[in-house]
């Protein structure tokens, strides 16, 4: 299975879960996604790119774990030494606290994918 | 010289801060900020209104009060600000605002009457206290305020309710890119340029909406920045214990926190 699958079986086996995504490189650079960003208002995943390449950039504090919080979605950004896990969660249900829980562990299970997606440069 | 570019020049007093800064402007008159440690005590400049003026009108102390003050002042060398208070005439908190006040409007009418020098003349401490000087990035972020017609003590209250008082942080405007509200947690001049410049790019990248917001945890604290109609807010936490409090309060007061927002004046 490419990192592509494994991340769409991923998301949607992750309650409220919309998207996945795998941002490796310099320049980060989309490797590999399942689902879809727009629950964020995102257009695409180049968007997710743009919020994580603004947040590493000189930030006050540096931080591994980002969250955005609008009334309609919880995106976590997790750092690693590899890349970035971008998790999309709609809030339709969840409340925050567990979409918030539910996407730690869905990064966690997508992180696995991290080293051999940056391996690769995200080719299938 | 504009007001930040002017603003540059005051944040870099020799050590230890202590001093005046007598600025020159280009209608041939001169006009002087008092600093303490770095921090703002008071300015004034011909064009402005007197602080006793402006004390009198705004309290209702009399003029013989006012000149008997100033005169006791002149003999032991003590604030003229600080005097009024330890003899009751205003309380500390009227103090403040009235300085502050008097201090942006003065400055304000530096920058409009073109600045072009500013020189640093070294003295003792005047003995301000310290909860009547302000900050730089207080003082800048005071004079937008009052040039989009709010109030800057309102808009650090509103900030407040954010930091509780344990974090630095600032409130923008994101059409302008300008402060409004600094935090009473000393926040650096080169801090606050370099924050205001991060939030701002992080808020667009990550299209925040209304009310939503962004927080970054990691083992040394955290941020988070929200947004609420025109204004950004920025927060920074040191330590796990003092982020996890802050993101509580932010995410907890966010969905009613109301703050007063510049209102776009019609061409």
């Amino acid at each position: 299975m490419t990192a592509t699958q494994d991340l769409d079986s991923l998301c949607r086996a992750t309650p409220s879960c919309a998207g996945i995504a795998l941002l490796t490189g310099e320049p980060l650079a989309l490797v590999a996604q399942g689902g879809a960003p727009t629950a964020a208002g995102w257009a695409s995943w180049a968007e997710a790119v743009e919020a994580a390449v603004a947040l590493r950039h000189e930030p006050p504090i540096a931080c591994s774990e980002a969250m955005l919080r609008s009334s309609q979605a919880l995106v976590l950004l997790e750092s690693r030494p590899e890349g970035v896990v971008v998790v999309v969660m709609s809030l339709g249900k969840a409340t925050a606290g567990l979409a918030l829980a539910q996407a730690r562990v869905a990064a966690g299970k997508a992180a696995s994918s991290l080293p051999a997606a940056a391996a690769s440069g995200g080719a299938p | 010289m504009g007001l930040f570019t002017m603003f540059a020049k005051l944040a870099e007093p020799p050590p230890p801060g202590t001093g005046a800064w007598r600025i020159h402007t280009s209608d041939g008159h001169e006009g002087v900020v008092l600093m303490e440690a770095g921090r703002v005590c008071w300015a004034n400049h011909d064009a402005a209104n007197r602080l006793s003026d402006e004390i009198e009108r705004r309290y209702g102390v009399s003029h013989a009060t006012i000149e008997q003050v100033i005169r006791s002042c002149r003999e032991s060398g003590k604030p003229f600000g600080a005097s009024l208070v330890e003899e009751g005439s205003i309380t500390a908190k009227q103090l403040t605002a009235a300085l502050r006040d008097h201090t942006c409007r003065s400055i304000l009418a530096l920058v409009k009457a073109g600045v072009y020098q500013c020189d640093w003349v070294p003295h003792q401490g005047a003995g301000y206290a310290p909860e009547t000087t302000i900050s730089l990035a207080q003082t800048v972020s005071s004079c937008v305020a009052l040039i989009k017609g709010l109030a800057p003590e309102e808009m650090e209250r509103s900030l407040e309710v954010m930091l509780g008082g344990e974090a630095p942080g600032m409130l923008l405007h994101a059409d302008s890119r300008l402060p409004l509200a600094s935090s009473q947690k000393m926040l650096g001049w080169t801090e606050m340029r370099s924050w205001l410049t991060w939030a701002l790019r992080v808020e667009a990248a990550c299209k925040l909406s209304s009310r939503g917001f962004v927080a970054g945890r990691g083992a040394a604290g955290g941020w988070i920045i929200w947004r609420c109609g025109a204004l950004v807010g920025l927060a920074v936490a040191h330590g796990e214990d003092a982020q996890r409090r802050l993101q509580l309060r932010v995410s907890a007061a966010l969905p009613t926190w109301t703050c007063p927002e510049p209102v776009d004046k019609p061409a």
